[in-house]
């Protein structure tokens, strides 16, 4: 069975070509072959959008009230580019920071910074790094931190191995007290919803 | 009627396709490797010149590299579904949107 149309989605909330754009070369590089090819429609970055705000927000609030502290600081922490990317023109910081102000204008209790992590090789990636940040925090008095980390769809080595177990060991080590991770959206309730109605709306 | 012998018609199904980064089949040294060469070889990935970078790949990254990647991921590796944390949050978002959007094909 044939599809005439097709409807891509790609679970990168933020653009970036490394991810969103790599997607896109695969899909015309797999139509490039077809004689009958069906039409297309991509659906783009949903950095800003009000159901993946919300839907991060309320995944804040839930790990809230799990934990028995109260966070100092919550630490949005992105998956990096080398800054000669975005010296080049990637937009990607920018809807990085984007969605970080957009919680942080619905969640105002708690101030939070935007990191960038998984930094690879030895060029300059995007400022400031998550790791570097998380080492420093407990000297400058904070010590009790949450971490969530918005632009992963879902948890993965980046954020299960990289924050909740090296990340959280680093941070304590550092003579911070508790540490905690939200986690991703997975396939929670208000993510399922914000994904069908990306689709719905481009359909 | 459509004569017997008429290409096959595509009816107008719509499909859609939800796509994140690939994964590794297994925590093995091997398959772990090969999910590096892949993910490592794309060219929006690493924007180096790709004679030379394919050179460093496979002298160093595709030597050293893996094992720290294989532990890393044996750390979180979903024992009982033999599959990556990745894949299974994917699966189940397919599965769960699949079945809100009647008659949709979702891959």
């Amino acid at each position: 069975m044939g599809c005439e149309n097709l409807v891509i989605l790609p679970l990168y909330p933020q653009y970036a070509a490394a991810t969103t754009a790599t997607v896109c070369d695969e899909v015309y590089r797999t139509l490039m072959k077809m004689r009958w090819q069906p039409s297309l429609k991509i659906i783009p970055h949903y950095e800003s959008d009000p159901l993946y705000i919300d839907a991060l927000v309320n995944s804040i609030n839930k790990k809230i009230n799990e934990i028995s502290w109260k966070p100092d600081l919550i630490i949005a922490s992105y998956h990096g580019i080398p800054k000669k990317y975005f010296d080049k023109g990637d937009p990607y910081h920018c809807y990085c920071h984007k969605t970080t102000r957009l919680i942080s204008e619905k969640f105002n209790s708690i101030k939070i910074k935007t990191t960038f992590q998984s930094r690879f090789g030895p060029q300059e990636w995007l400022q400031p790094y998550t790791d570097k940040t998380l080492e420093n925090l407990p000297k400058e008095g904070v010590k009790n931190v949450l971490t969530i980390c918005p632009g992963f769809a879902s948890d993965c080595v980046e954020t299960l191995e990289e924050i909740q177990i090296q990340a959280k060991e680093s941070f304590l080590n550092s003579g911070g007290e508790n540490f905690d991770m939200v986690p991703c959206l997975n396939d929670n309730n208000d993510h399922i919803i914000l994904l069908k109605s990306l689709i719905e709306r481009n359909i | 009627m459509i004569e017997k012998n008429h290409p096959p018609i595509k009816y107008g199904n719509t499909g859609v396709l939800i796509i994140n980064l690939g994964t590794p089949d297994s925590t093995s040294w091997f398959d772990i490797r090969k999910y590096l060469r892949e993910f490592l070889s794309d060219r929006r990935v690493i924007e180096v010149n790709p004679l030379l970078w394919q050179i460093i790949l496979n002298l160093f990254i595709l030597n050293f590299r893996p094992s720290k990647t294989a532990k890393a991921y044996k750390e979180i590796w979903m024992k009982d579904e033999n599959m990556s944390p990745l894949l299974y949050h994917t699966k189940k978002q397919s599965e769960k949107i699949s079945n809100l959007l009647s008659k949709k094909t979702l891959l």
